[in-house]
This record gives C-alpha cells, sequence and structure tokens, in this order.
C-alpha cells in the first residue's frame, strides 16, 4: 500500500465528529494570529510560506499528531519552520525552552547576557543608608531576617524588579516582610502612605 | 549539626531542581559537576531562613570548583578555567 500520511484522514475509519463549537483560548489565538503574520499574509515580511507550515505539522510523528491539540501542532510546526529556514537554531530554542520550563527567577542572573558592567562608586543617598541601617538593625533584633528580606526582593515581578533601583527594592522587601511578620498590616501600611500622598 | 556526606576532593552533582523561594543554589551550576574544595562550615538552612522557619540543623556548606568549560558550552577562555560556588550539602550528591 502506498503511505498514506497519518494526518491524511478522509475516508479513515475514525470516531464521530462532534461539530462543537468552542471558544479559542488566548494562546490559540495568538499562535493563529503569529502563524499568519510570519507567512506574510498581512503584508507582513515573509519568513516561511503556509505550505512549509502545513508539512511541517503533517510531518509530525502520529504518536505527536494524535495527542496534540490543534494549535499545538501549529506551534512546533511554527518553530520547526524557523528552525529550518535559519530564523532561530533548534539549540537557541531548546535553550530559551528550558528557561521557561525550569523556571529560573528573574533575578537569577548569572552567565545571563547583559550589559557591560560599570565599576564606579557612588555616594550613598541619606534614605538609602537609613534603609540599610534599619534592615540590617531589624535583623539584628531578631524581628526579621536577611533570607527573608532576599526572599522579598527575588519575589518581586520581573517589571518591578528591573524598574528599581537596589535600595527601592530593599524598602519594598522589607514592607513586605515586616508585613508577613505581623510587625505591621497591609491596612496601616496602606493608610499610612496614604497620608502622606 | 548534620554531619559532613562529603570531604575535599570528592566529586560531586548539583541537582538539577527548581523549587521556588530563595535558593542560593545559582540556576546556571544546577546539574553541573564538581569538586569540594572546602567545608566551609555549616550553617542554618537560607532556605527555611526564609520561610521564617529556623532552619536547623545547620546545613553544611561546601566550596565546589567546577570547570569553566563544564558550565558554559561556548566557553572560549582557557580549558583549566575554574569557578567556585559555594553550595549547601542538601543541593549535592555523589558524582
Amino acid at each position: 500500500m502506498i503511505g498514506r500520511r497519518h494526518h491524511d484522514m478522509g475516508g479513515q475509519p475514525g470516531a464521530k465528529v462532534e461539530p462543537l463549537e468552542h471558544d479559542y483560548a488566548d494562546w490559540e489565538r495568538r499562535i493563529d494570529a503569529m502563524a499568519v503574520l510570519l507567512w506574510g499574509q498581512k503584508g507582513t515580511r515573509k519568513l516561511f510560506s503556509v505550505d512549509e507550515h502545513r508539512n511541517a505539522i503533517e510531518s509530525l510523528p502520529p504518536a505527536a499528531y494524535d495527542s496534540m491539540a490543534y494549535y499545538e501542532k501549529w506551534i512546533v510546526a511554527l518553530s520547526q519552520c524557523m528552525v529550518q529556514r535559519g530564523v532561530v537554531t533548534g539549540e537557541e530554542l531548546a535553550r530559551k525552552m528550558q528557561d521557561v520550563l525550569f523556571m529560573r527567577q528573574h533575578h537569577d542572573m548569572g552567565g545571563r547576557p547583559a550589559g557591560k558592567v560599570e565599576p564606579t562608586e557612588h555616594d550613598y543617598e541619606e534614605w538609602e543608608r537609613r534603609v540599610d541601617a534599619l534592615s540590617v538593625l531589624l535583623g539584628s533584633r531578631k524581628i526579621l531576617t536577611v533570607d527573608e528580606r532576599r526572599r522579598a526582593i527575588e519575589s518581586l515581578p520581573p517589571d518591578a524588579y528591573d524598574a528599581m533601583s537596589y535600595y527601592e527594592r530593599w524598602t519594598a522587601a522589607l514592607a513586605q516582610t515586616l508585613i508577613q511578620r505581623g510587625v505591621i498590616t497591609v491596612e496601616e501600611l496602606a493608610r499610612k502612605m496614604n497620608e502622606r500622598s | 549539626m548534620s554531619e559532613a556526606r562529603f570531604k575535599p576532593g570528592e566529586r560531586v552533582k548539583v541537582l538539577k531542581a527548581y523549587p521556588p523561594g530563595h535558593i542560593r543554589t545559582p540556576h546556571y551550576i544546577r546539574g553541573c559537576v564538581g569538586e569540594v574544595e572546602r567545608i566551609c562550615g555549616a550553617f542554618p538552612n537560607p532556605e527555611e531562613l526564609a520561610q521564617m522557619r529556623d532552619g536547623l540543623p545547620p546545613q553544611p556548606l561546601y566550596r565546589v570548583r567546577f570547570l569553566q568549560k563544564n558550565i558554559w558550552p561556548d566557553y572560549a577562555g582557557s580549558p583549566s578555567d575554574v569557578l567556585e560556588v559555594e553550595i549547601y550539602q542538601h543541593w549535592l550528591e555523589p558524582a
């Protein structure tokens, strides 16, 4: 028998087709939109053709083809096309996927690409010295630990982490740990901040 | 204090684990194999301290020496360059 490719199911025995409509999830819409743009169909720069994309879907191993949702096939095929076209390398893709799978915390930047480090000294502002002193003293009074403060700093959302200066992070972490320890409450802090605004 | 399981010169592998919280083992070194350079002492476990617990018994802390070329796939420096990282015992297994 001439090999039928697995996806080419017309006329084959199959389960009953349930013509159900369903809403698409955001990730599905996003993949659909991305693919159309990468095919160059909206006046965008064409990175690969719709047919390359189809071929990549149809080349999935049968077990993978059957176990994946429709748009999962699309995204796998899309990345396959980009690798084939040399837009990205397989290794780059694998590394980036590892970052997501093996959750690297945002602050844990060792070995990541970054700008040149400029080793300049600078004076600390009065408020920075004060935050530092307070944090260390609260540690020596056993009201909180340096590790709790670090954890609070590292738990800042990535955009906040990047936007804040070093001692701004310390300040945010100090407030967070004092709340966790029950020294102050969220409401008290919010009200006091509101009085000053 | 927990007993020190490793001696200087022993080969150890860093756990390839990704728990949440305040973790003192850098992301890039997880899964790498190195050699114990020295035992630095024993300290309350910072991962536990960060969760407002006492971190006891103290965990042995090791300075572990890795070859740079074993850490970075595209490392361009000398093949004998090393990197030392201080790692708590519960992150290490025999290699």
